[in-house]
């Protein structure tokens, strides 16, 4: 996305990404309160930097889900407190919200760009400031405790790949 | 990863998250159009090509040159110094320096302040500053020698004050939630409403005694919240964070309508009340 330096165009360029920011930023601090603030304190961050930039991102969203990222990270270690005590933070529904919400906030967050967001890793990694091969590694350490859960709790093992006709088969 | 887990993983992440309110659009609308100079937030160093992925982190790595260069001239400069005056010379005045720093730390403290200081959002033009207030003075320094120059008042940030500040409507509310964090420059004390802003004063005072007790710190701030509808605060009554400046904060008194929060501070310091919308909150930030 072309983002020109107009007031405009860069509050345009941010709406339009407001609900996977917002998103994001509740995935990782989880309070949507607090995640609001992360937003706006992110939106005025990105736009200090838009303005003292040269260039224009070339990936408008990533660039701006990295700031999120950086600005909620930022709230976690300086104790921004207290998360979840307003009564406004995410509950678990059902078994797989509920292995969501114990993860560490780098994985639930990948697991977030990767299945939510639909985001290739390369920009994952971006957003969440580390290598590509990490993030790979911490999916995948992520999708084996979502599966040994999964079966610890129904009692059967999941198949990773399953054909999807071999139930009708036999 | 199967595709039934997949969407199962992604309606969960549907049902954590939630469309954001059309009031955080509107606010960002409003803190961008209300910002004439950006980029005062922003940690020095901020680099001016800006491209995909890049944040404060990096810029924070891009600015570690300067400091190590500042430290290369500091290390030269004290080393031609020593070659002039000889080892006795700088160990003396070495201790000279320290000897001015430590008589003067809070004051300086609030005078140089960080070089990423905030600039306060101007959201709110219902705060106001009363200017026939007297000015607070900072922690008194118990007769300083005589050779030395005594402490001046905490200078205050842009939009930052240390006068007394007021605001609020006339709607009565009811608190809700409080909350002490720390912010990059300052340290922020939120109070939550059901309703509007009720009518508030915010004042500096020199000690961290109150007349319902004493705080952590060596000064404060009194909150005073008036027009409340009186319904019992079920919300943290006492935080003790430790923050740079906030030592504690507690609801100090809650009766009649009327409540007082007290804030203890490590040191004298200007501050900038302001209010914010969906949720209404008083928000005070108190610089480094």
């Amino acid at each position: 996305m072309e983002v020109t330096l107009s007031r405009d165009g860069f509050v345009a360029g941010v709406e339009s990404i407001l609900d996977p920011a917002y998103r994001l930023a509740t995935v990782m601090l989880l309070d949507y309160a607090a995640a609001e603030d992360a937003v706006h304190d992110a939106t005025l961050d990105a736009w200090a930097i838009h303005r003292r930039g040269a260039g224009e991102p070339a990936n408008f969203r990533t660039w701006f889900l990295g700031i999120v990222a950086t600005r909620c990270r930022r709230m976690r270690l300086r104790r921004w407190l207290p998360f979840g005590v307003r009564g406004e933070a995410p509950e678990a529904s059902d078994l797989v919200s509920d292995v969501l919400l114990h993860l560490g906030t780098t994985a639930r967050v990948a697991l977030f760009c990767r299945y939510w967001l639909g985001l290739p890793d390369e920009e994952v990694a971006v957003i969440l400031g580390m290598t590509p091969n990490r993030v790979r590694d911490g999916i995948e350490r992520a999708e084996e405790h979502l599966h040994a859960e999964l079966e610890q709790d129904l009692g059967v093992t999941i198949v990773d790949s399953v054909d999807p006709g071999l139930d009708e088969r036999q | 990863m199967t595709d039934g887990l997949n969407e199962e993983i992604q309606q969960a992440f549907a049902k954590l998250t939630r469309v954001p309110r059309p009031h955080l659009s509107e606010r960002i609308r409003e803190s961008i159009w209300g910002r004439p100079a950006p980029g005062t937030r922003l940690a020095p160093g901020v680099p001016a090509w800006v491209g995909p992925g890049v944040s404060s982190p990096r810029a924070g790595r891009r600015a570690a040159p300067r400091r190590v260069l500042v430290a290369a001239v500091l290390v030269i400069a004290l080393a031609a110094v020593a070659l002039l005056v000889g080892p006795a010379g700088v160990a003396q005045r070495l201790s000279a320096v320290r000897q001015v720093f430590s008589s003067h730390r809070p004051a300086a403290t609030a005078a140089a302040g960080p070089a990423s200081a905030p600039v306060a959002p101007q959201i709110s033009p219902a705060v106001s500053a009363s200017p026939a207030s007297p000015e607070p003075t900072p922690a008194p320094a118990a007769s300083p020698p005589p050779a030395e120059t005594p402490a001046p008042a905490p200078a205050a940030l842009p939009g930052y004050s240390c006068s007394a500040q007021s605001g609020g409507g006339g709607a009565q509310s009811t608190m809700t939630a409080a909350r002490v964090g720390a912010q990059s420059g300052f340290d922020r004390f939120v109070v939550e409403f059901s309703g509007g802003v009720p009518q508030f004063e915010v004042r500096l005072q020199d000690s961290a005694a109150f007349g319902q007790g004493t705080l952590r710190g060596s000064a404060g701030l009194a909150v005073t919240l008036k027009n409340l509808t009186g319904t019992v605060y079920a919300g943290q009554r006492e935080f003790r964070p430790g923050l740079t400046v906030i030592q504690e904060a507690r609801l100090l008194s809650d009766s009649g309508g009327t409540a007082q929060w007290g804030v203890g501070l490590a040191y004298a310091s200007c501050f900038h009340a302001w209010i914010l919308g969906g949720p209404s909150r008083l928000v005070i930030d108190v610089q480094h």
